[in-house]
């Protein structure tokens, strides 16, 4: 099953890298399935915070702390946004794939297209950058 | 994902002071809500597939009804997170549909997978896309779900009521972020978009956003509650985000995205600090002059900024990003009509900004408290510690007199976010002399922007092509007609260096040419050069719109000084005002009969809604009740209501007393006498 899909999605980066080298550009040159893990820790952060935050509201927290908590981890997930452009802008600028782990995924049928799959993976391009 | 992330630590920042009244229980679900927000618009923005971005998609709208209705004690808080939820949910269905549809037609919702197909001219089996309805099946159905989220018409109501949420929320949420994720959803499936060669759903994009954006204007410059002004503004902006999709200006939907995001988010912030300084007060004829009162001068420096953005005044960050999408309106054959639509709107834009600012921020110094005033030694005591209580409960705050008020100027996390707003805000207007990030060594002006924009898919150009050249209907030539693009503007004049649209012209080119050629395309009338070279009073549009933009701006903001500015410089010499409450404009006002009114009540949209949709839904859902009642529940009630009659009947059999049972008795025996006697009788016995 994940062959099949990572072999559409080479042969479509070979077919984008071919397509470039005949003239025509795509937006998709230079796609990169294996983007740094680490960029996970973007969304990831907000989510910690969140549960903390919840956590302190059962828990009855009196004071500030949420609110810092908020901030600080809001604050690194900054932190790693702006550390994970500048590897991005540093490795060409090329829309990125970072695939986490399956997410999705139904079989329905002996048939290939007999499935539904999605990843919670990353799509880093320009737009999701900016 | 960056002024995500950036404005949403700077208004979690903001947030923690602005809450200080709620530190207990409502404390740590506001802040779990507003880090689940950021988690989910990452999601939305970061995800690889559809289902991703639906999950944040549905995240963002969840988050954003439970920060609505923070304030669950105020009924119309409660409403409004209802009512926001609702019409959400209009347009998620046409975004689940569009998604499905993807799915059936492409076998696949990875972005990967999908713009490969897209760029190739194909679908999930390999057969061609040309011609056939998904192409235009699909973004139709995108439409309606970005409609939704980013408060277009038909659906933009739940905006403005959106806004008794927390100041914060408003600022973050329903200004800076959610409200344009309909935006990206169009951006990130612009290859899909362009597929259809007559660009239904982008026409369609555009004069709604166009459309949008002058009734909110209109509304906008009725209202008194300066919150709402911004609501409007909102609605009004996302117009012009929508408006630049349609007329294919990816780069200038994006770019004002950007900008809007810093200068509406600190506008927001700055009423925010108004709203709790002076106890929710949002009158802007109650107060006046906050320049001239004690600590209020970052917020009024912040504000101006933001007005100055909003109004679209030269060299401001909102300025530059509203060009590009009025030029390209100008240039884009059979949206000439947008073009007019926008800048009349801009017009209206720096009037409304410019009266909120005269009105509260300078002139004499006045103030009435909202109806939210709290004790202060109560609130130096640590405030309602813990447990429900800490809720705001405005009956409670409401009890203290208003002779007590004591405005409270924000202290330092306000004012600190505030004035980083302010200084990025400035910095965001330097983004179009910036020198491109993605392509190090460009010199060109107003390219840091373009440049993400062309990294991605919201750069139709190149599908265009690969769509086209598919079909075999492409001429061979585009890249020597690209270079005649280039060298035709630049033989335009100097100026023309400065302009960041180049892009999206040569985008409208190769569209036209291909459409053309497609034969019977609609620009097939648009000879190329006529494409470029569409003029407004015979100049360049691109280089009239940095003049006459800048001009419109500058004019809505004297008839805003003359109408509302208060006596003196700040007033530019010619406003008249010398009272919080009354100013040149109610004269004004009174000489156009009812329509300011009507303005003031949003022009009826909510009332007609009710009348035309909720309405029927409520007939309807009474017919169906009485349906209900009459039959369904009516044969269960039957089966119960016959025993029970029949009981009725026989009840008074058991009332206890001797006489009649002994009466039932003697009947009874007799009665069998009588039976034996007849059996015997009938058995012909002796």
């Amino acid at each position: 099953m994940e062959t099949v899909l990572t072999d559409i999605l080479t042969l479509g980066a070979e077919a984008a890298h071919g397509a470039h080298s005949a003239g025509a550009s795509s937006f998709l040159d230079g796609l990169r399935l294996d983007g740094p893990a680490a960029w996970v820790l973007i969304p990831l952060l907000p989510l910690v915070g969140a549960l903390l935050c919840l956590a302190g509201s059962f828990g009855k927290v009196a004071s500030k702390l949420p609110a810092y908590l908020a901030v600080a981890t809001i604050g690194l997930a900054f932190a790693a946004t702006l550390g994970g452009l500048t590897e991005w802008l540093a490795s060409g600028a090329h829309p990125t794939v970072v695939s986490v782990y399956e997410w999705i995924g139904f079989q329905w049928g002996s048939s290939e297209t007999d499935r539904v799959s999605a990843d919670f993976g990353l799509y880093m391009d320009g737009l999701s950058w900016l | 994902m960056t002024f995500v992330m950036m404005l949403g630590g700077l208004i979690a920042l903001y947030a923690s002071e602005y809450m200080s009244h709620d530190v207990g229980r409502g404390y740590g679900r506001f802040f779990a809500a507003f880090c689940l927000f950021v988690f989910s618009m990452s999601c939305l923005v970061m995800g690889d597939n559809l289902f991703l971005l639906y999950l944040g998609w549905e995240g963002v709208g969840l988050c954003s009804y439970l920060l609505i209705g923070y304030f669950y004690k105020k009924p119309e808080a409660v409403a409004a997170a209802k009512k926001a939820f609702i019409v959400n949910r209009i347009g998620d269905l046409g975004l689940a549909l569009g998604v499905f549809l993807i799915y059936t037609t492409f076998g696949t919702v990875e972005y990967t997978a999908l713009f490969q197909l897209v760029e190739a001219g194909v679908d999930g089996s390999g057969d061609a896309l040309a011609g056939r309805w998904e192409t235009w099946g699909i973004p139709c159905l995108l439409m309606i779900g970005a409609f939704g989220k980013s408060a277009q018409l038909p659906l933009y109501v739940w905006l403005p009521d959106a806004m008794e949420g927390p100041t914060p929320v408003s600022a973050l949420i329903h200004a800076a972020t959610m409200v344009t994720a309909g935006i990206y959803l169009i951006a990130r499936m612009f290859p899909l978009f362009t597929l259809d060669p007559n660009l239904t759903a982008l026409n369609v994009v555009a004069w709604v956003g166009a459309l949008t954006a002058l009734l909110a204007a209109t509304i906008g410059m009725a209202q008194f509650d300066i919150k709402r002004i911004m609501a409007y503004s909102t609605v009004s902006q996302l117009g012009y985000m929508f408006a630049g999709l349609g007329v294919l200006s990816s780069t200038g939907a994006v770019y004002h995205v950007f900008t809007h995001a810093f200068f509406k988010a600190m506008l927001f912030l700055a009423c925010g600090a108004v709203m709790h300084g002076f106890a929710g007060q949002l009158d802007l004829r109650k107060l006046s002059g906050l320049w001239s009162q004690k600590g209020w001068k970052i917020t009024t420096i912040a504000m101006f900024v933001g007005c100055l953005n909003l109004a679209g005044v030269p060299f401001m960050a909102g300025y530059w990003s509203k060009d590009i999408i009025l030029a390209e309106s100008f240039t884009r054959p059979g949206m000439q009509a947008i073009g007019w639509i926008l800048l009349f709107t801009a017009g209206l834009t720096a009037y409304y900004t410019f009266r909120v600012f005269f009105r509260v921020f300078v002139g004499p110094a006045h103030h009435e408290p909202g109806d939210e005033v709290h004790d202060h030694e109560h609130d130096e005591a640590g405030h309602h510690a813990g447990g429900e209580e800490s809720l705001h409960d405005t009956a409670q705050h409401g009890d203290h007199h208003a002779d007590h008020f004591h405005p409270h100027p924000p202290q330092f996390a306000m004012n600190l976010v505030l004035g980083t707003l302010t200084v990025l805000t400035l910095l965001a207007s330097t983004t179009y002399f910036l020198p491109s990030l993605v392509k190090p060594g460009s010199t060109d002006t107003g390219v840091f922007i373009k440049d993400f924009v062309v990294a991605s898919s919201a750069d139709q150009k190149v599908v265009h092509k690969a769509y086209y050249d598919t079909h075999g209907a492409h001429t061979g030539d585009e890249h020597h007609g690209e270079g005649e693009t280039h060298s035709l503007l630049h033989d335009g004049g100097t100026e023309l260096a400065l302009i960041p649209a180049v892009d999206a012209f040569d985008q409208a080119t190769d569209l036209s040419r291909a459409a053309a050629a497609e034969a019977g395309g609609r620009f097939a009338a648009y000879p190329k050069e006529k494409a470029h070279h569409a003029s407004l009073f015979g100049f360049d549009p691109h280089k009239v719109m940095y003049y006459v933009s800048g001009v419109v701006g500058l004019i809505g903001i004297l008839i805003a000084a003359f109408l509302h500015g208060p006596k003196g410089i700040a007033g530019l010499m010619i406003g008249g005002r010398t009272t919080a409450a009354e100013a040149r404009s109610d004269a004004v006002a009174a000489k156009l009969g009812p329509i300011p009114k009507w303005a003031e009540h949003k022009w009826y949209v909510d009332e007609f809604y009710d009348l035309v949709i909720v309405g029927p839904l409520r007939l309807l859902s009474y017919v169906f009740q009485t349906i209900d009642k009459l039959l369904v529940d009516g044969l269960v009630n039957l089966a119960g209501i016959l025993p029970r009659g029949i009981a009725h009947a026989l009840r008074p059999a058991q009332n206890g007393i001797l006489h009649t049972y002994a009466t039932g008795m003697a009947f009874g025996i007799a009665l069998v006498l009588v039976a034996v006697w007849l059996v015997v009788l009938a058995n012909g016995g002796s």
